[in-house]
């Protein structure tokens, strides 16, 4: 009869406490961390707040400490005064999103044979990238030119369209650049380049028990094959209270910072 | 096969629906749906898309021919030109044209999508960036060198477009622009705030002054004279601005229709004609990237992205070839549904304009009000659209003498404009 409460009980507060997830999406609303929070949120209980971007997303955060929140937070916000940052540490970590990268050529077959030229790259206008790049190019002796994108899709497209013969982005439109015989030759996934996208799935106010309830919801989620065709070229990174996952944010983290 | 006609009779409606919501258009469709789409063949999901988007681009015309208030961006040259004419007593020529024009830009672009399709991959090949800045750069020009007023002043009004579109915090740089330290200014200024302050409240304004006339041959229905060569021009660059992210139909519409009014003698209708035309051939055109790249190129292709995804679409030629061979059939059967539906709801517009005409101070501002209010709700910080309409509109109404349709286009242009020459000075 004891366990029998103890059970109910349990039932009872796990439900209190799903009730009031607030999930508040830092992106956009045709987004990846829509559909990241989406899914985790058809798992349970919560009232949705559609921020945006991180500025207003901060601005349901700042100041409250009593309500659980689960929102997303990208290693590239650069957590300063012009975009301050929630905390996020190996407790509040319920997984890690990473997105691998890769570099592609036409014209060449490793980073050796750029060696001593100046190569054209379509990737990212972002300051990151530009400082990996810069110094990839010092290890290869390469000087990297950027052709700037907003984006992964634009680069592709601007890759297909030969505003340069070498691309950098990720994994997931390999396909698409191996369509006129590219040929990709490094990848983050092998060690060969050392930068890739990494935003951690957070709580922010919640106990123990409620941020590992969500660890094991996007544990069986992440196993599934809408997951993984939903957010194909990333790998899901589940928190288990270990430095493992703070570590790895933290890497990305100071890849991003300026 | 059953199952795709049901979903082309889906798309279709909610494309009819939301094309005449002004603002909503296939993006809100397509969201609104969504929990359902996630669960239907990818082949499916693609009729819906195509009918919601051939639909749309219908429909979106009604508000603008009726009220001069487009569905969307990319009806803004019919509405300048089609609702003049309906209140001129000439609604059934903007209609009809409307209509015939779109049907023909819809059968121009599945036609081409047909005959190019396997080898669709050479298009991207040499649609880069340079080839990109001098489209833009040429919509550009003919903004500001075909203008009627003070040419000085549609420099300004286009680049103040591109300066409020610039505020906020840069997504790539997370440099901030006109922020000033302030959390609502760092969201950036909402499309829709901009357009129904600086694009609807001056032209509604304007109206008031319009003598209005009710149509006295509203049962005709009369296609306009030498409409054909626009509405191919149209087709045509329609077609290929389509293809570039974040403008699509806008500026084909924008740029066929300045072609048009460049060349042709008595444009206003043969504007109409290039602009829907290029609204219909570019709304298709906008797929490819998507079917052929995986990469989506405007809002409602990003749902759509992940919800075929989800339902395990490989997006390549082969498989866009192998379904498109299951839907393409179905696509004259929706385009006639829509010409008959533009053709039976022209027949209502004497009655409309009736009632236009004796409440038109109530209408405008009911309009108004039922436009912001939507606005208002699909936006997710309320205040901050609810201030930015309020503070646009007065300045909307005090330069409510001017063309404001420039900034319009300053606001979509402007950016994309400089990211393609940052990268054309780069390449060559």
């Amino acid at each position: 009869m004891k366990k029998i409460m103890l059970i109910l009980m349990s039932m009872l507060f796990s439900t209190m406490a799903y009730a009031q997830v607030q999930i508040i999406n830092p992106g956009s609303q045709e987004g990846v961390f829509r559909q990241i929070l989406s899914t985790i949120g058809d798992t349970t209980e919560h009232n949705f707040v559609q921020a945006d971007n991180p500025v207003t997303a901060y601005t349901y955060i700042e100041g409250k400490d009593t309500q659980p929140i689960l929102t997303i937070w990208s290693s590239e916000w650069p957590g300063d005064d012009s975009l301050k940052s929630p905390k996020v540490s190996k407790d509040n970590i319920v997984a890690l999103m990473t997105y691998e990268t890769l570099m592609c050529s036409r014209a060449y077959n490793s980073l050796e044979d750029m060696s001593g030229q100046t190569v054209k790259i379509a990737t990212w206008g972002s300051e990151p990238v530009a400082k990996f790049l810069k110094n990839l190019g010092a290890k290869y002796n390469v000087n990297f030119v950027v052709v700037p994108y907003s984006g992964s899709g634009s680069t592709t497209k601007g890759y297909v369209g030969k505003d340069a013969d070498t691309v950098f982005t990720i994994t997931s439109r390999q396909a698409a650049l191996e369509e006129d015989g590219t040929k990709c030759i490094a990848f983050s996934e092998k060690g060969e380049l050392g930068f890739r996208f990494v935003d951690a799935i957070i709580t922010i106010n919640a106990d123990y028990a409620l941020t590992n309830e969500l660890r094991s919801a996007v544990t069986n989620l992440s196993t599934t094959t809408e997951w993984n065709s939903k957010f194909k070229g990333s790998v899901t990174y589940v928190g288990n209270g270990t430095n493992q996952t703070i570590d790895m944010f933290e890497e990305a983290v100071a890849n991003f910072s300026k | 096969m059953y199952d795709t006609i049901f979903w082309a009779v889906i798309g279709t409606l909610s494309g009819v629906i939301f094309g005449v919501i002004p603002g909503a258009g296939p993006f809100v469709a397509t969201a609104t749906l969504y929990p359902f789409l996630t669960h239907i063949e990818p082949v499916n999901v693609m009729m819906y898309y195509v009918t919601v988007l051939i639909a749309t681009n219908y429909t979106n015309s009604v508000t603008a021919i009726l009220y001069g208030i487009p569905g969307d961006a990319s009806a803004m040259m019919t509405a300048r030109n089609g609702h003049r004419l309906f209140l001129k007593g000439f609604g059934n020529l903007a209609v009809a044209t409307n209509a015939v024009s779109s049907t023909i830009g819809v059968v121009f672009a599945t036609m081409v999508f047909i005959l190019v399709l396997p080898t669709i991959i050479e298009v991207f090949r040499f649609y880069n960036s340079v080839l990109q800045t001098i489209i833009v750069a040429a919509a550009i020009l003919m903004i500001t060198l075909l203008t009627k007023q003070n040419k000085l002043f549609t420099i300004l009004l286009f680049l103040f477009g591109g300066m409020i579109a610039k505020v906020g915090i840069d997504p790539i740089t997370f440099d901030s622009f006109l922020t000033f330290g302030n959390s609502y200014l760092a969201i950036g200024i909402p499309f829709a705030s901009v357009m129904i302050g600086l694009y609807i409240v001056p032209e509604l304004t304007k109206l008031n002054s319009l003598k209005i006339e009710v149509p006295k041959r509203i049962n005709n229905f009369t296609i306009g004279k030498d409409t054909t060569s626009p509405t191919l021009i149209g087709s045509f660059v329609g077609f290929w601005c389509g293809l570039i992210p974040g403008v699509t139909n806008i500026l084909g519409s924008y740029a066929s229709a300045n072609i048009v009014k460049r060349f042709f003698k008595k444009p206003v209708l043969k504007s109409i004609a290039a602009a829907e035309a290029a609204n219909n051939s570019g709304a298709l055109s906008s797929l490819l990237p998507l079917l052929i790249l995986a990469i989506p190129i405007t809002g409602s292709e990003v749902l759509i992205y992940y919800i075929m995804l989800e339902d395990g679409f490989v997006f390549n030629a082969e498989n866009t070839v192998n379904h498109l061979k299951d839907i393409i059939y179905i696509i004259p059967f929706v385009t006639v549904f829509c010409l008959w539906l533009s053709w039976y709801g022209f027949n209502l517009l004497g009655k409309i304009a009736y009632y236009y005409k004796t409440y038109r101070n109530i209408a405008n501002i009911l309009l108004l009000s039922i436009i912001s209010i939507a606005s208002i709700s699909i936006f997710a910080i309320h205040e901050w659209m609810i201030i930015c309409i309020f503070v646009l509109s007065i300045i909307g109404f005090l330069i409510r003498r001017w063309d404001t349709s420039p900034v319009i286009y300053g606001y979509f242009l402007s950016d994309l404009f400089y990211e393609n020459l940052i990268r054309t000075l780069i390449i060559l």
